[in-house]
């Protein structure tokens, strides 16, 4: 077999991130206030989007032949 | 076996011979005889099906006619519904079968494969079973589960040498990176292409079941290289499948049964791609948005609680200067009260013992009273 699903499973997930930050958002939209959470929440944010944006840098896709 | 050996021995020896050298067969033995000749091999036979009728619920008879003749067929029901063919009177079929002449004498055609031909009869029975599959439910519209947004190890099921293949992977690579696509090469069309296609999915749903979502296309074709996305066993595959699945066969105006029974349908290969996976740069755009408005919420907050300590201050403030107003005013009135104030002014004040003389009557003759004034006191006694 010439691939790795534990592999690729582990590795960042955008969709997942990309939920997170739309939570985030949606956290700050919230009426309450509490500046102490919401500079956690953007410092979680911000590290989210630059790790989108690595994932973004890649340019590749990768096809694996499983028959044929 | 013996019996062909002998029949073989017949017709090689003594077919030549002279009428008397004959052997008698029994009934039994000639059609015996008779069908050593005729199902030494399958034949295709193409007609029209009249008197079509399923006994017992598992037995399948018909009649195959032309303009001239007319030939029974027989089969097992079982075997049409694994075909997933499904059959009526007039419609034009190819039969693959042996021929056979039945004990009792009865002469058919044992049914092994069937096909409709022509593009009515082809509709036709491409109708009949997409309202049997859609009595099982498998084209519900509740059923069908969301294709995950970002899909990052995609299932490809198509044929290696499809322009399908190329499409599909252009469009894919040109819009979103970072993929893997797992490729499991099938036929797309001809006999072997349903079970192939079945395979894949059981294959990827086995051994893979954490991929995002699974793509099934071919490129167009006739309505005939196509139908193999309309065969039972393909949609059954795709209705089965635990990961989603789109489905993407032909061009545009092509639909087939397995786009119904997919969660969802693209018209072309391309389509699928598109459908699949955003533009990368549009997903840029978009976190740089959320960037954006990260900080403004952050800063709107701050700005909220800003406004809120400003207005407490003001708040405060406010009390204090009331607070302070108030004390100052009590402390003029009590001021005003102070006994002090009055003998600053030439007023004195006369005290018998602890209290304040306001009425003769208080004192009698020989009594001692003191009068306080601004400076010292005076003590007298009454006369």
């Amino acid at each position: 077999m010439t691939y790795n699903m534990k592999q690729e499973n582990t590795k960042f997930n955008f969709a997942r991130a990309m939920e997170e930050l739309e939570k985030i958002n949606r956290w700050f939209e919230s009426e309450e206030v509490d500046l102490e959470e919401g500079i956690k929440k953007f410092d979680q944010g911000m590290k989210l989007i630059d790790a989108c944006k690595e994932r973004l840098k890649q340019v590749e896709n990768k096809i694996i032949k499983i028959k044929g | 076996m013996d019996l062909f050996d002998y029949s073989n021995a017949f017709v090689k020896e003594e077919a030549k011979n002279a009428f008397a050298t004959l052997k008698v067969l029994s009934v039994t033995e000639f059609n015996q005889y008779v069908n050593t000749l005729i199902t030494i091999q399958s034949v295709i036979v193409e007609g029209e099906i009249s008197g079509f009728k399923i006994a017992k619920e598992r037995l399948i008879y018909f009649d195959l006619k032309d303009d001239k003749s007319i030939v029974s067929c027989f089969l097992f029901k079982f075997q049409l519904d694994k075909m997933g063919v499904a059959l009526e009177d007039g419609m034009k079929i190819q039969v693959t079968g042996l021929p056979n002449l039945h004990q009792k004498g009865r002469f058919n055609l044992v049914v092994e494969l069937v096909k409709p031909v022509g593009e009515g009869s082809i509709k036709r029975a491409l109708e009949l079973l997409k309202q049997k599959l859609l009595k099982q439910g498998i084209f519900l519209l509740e059923r069908k589960r969301p294709l995950p947004r970002f899909p990052e190890n995609i299932g490809l099921i198509t044929s290696s040498d499809a322009a399908a293949y190329t499409d599909f992977i252009k469009v894919l690579q040109h819009r979103f990176s970072g993929i893997t696509v797992y490729f499991y090469a099938v036929s797309v069309q001809g006999e072997k292409a349903p079970n192939e296609i079945s395979e894949a999915f059981n294959y990827f749903n086995q051994k893979m079941p954490n991929l995002d979502v699974l793509v099934l296309t071919r490129g167009g074709g006739s309505l005939e290289d196509l139908m193999a996305f309309n065969s039972e066993t393909v949609v059954r595959a795709v209705f089965g499948s635990k990961i989603p699945v789109i489905c993407a066969v032909g061009h545009e105006r092509d639909e087939s049964l397995s786009d119904f029974a997919a969660d969802k349908r693209a018209s072309t290969p391309s389509n699928a791609a598109e459908i699949l996976v955003p533009e990368q740069s549009e997903v840029a755009w978009q976190l740089n948005k959320i960037g954006e408005r990260l900080i403004y919420q952050l800063d709107k907050k701050i700005k909220i609680l800003e406004h809120f300590y400003q207005s407490l201050e003001y708040k405060m403030n406010l009390w204090w200067q009331n607070l302070r107003q108030k004390l100052e005013l009590e402390e003029r009135l009590l001021k005003s009260f102070d006994p002090e104030a009055i003998l600053e002014r030439g007023y004195s004040i006369t005290i018998i013992g602890d209290k304040i003389v306001k009425n003769p009557m208080q004192v009698k003759k020989g009594d001692n009273i003191k009068t306080k004034l601004k400076k010292g006191e005076i003590e007298s006694i009454i006369i």
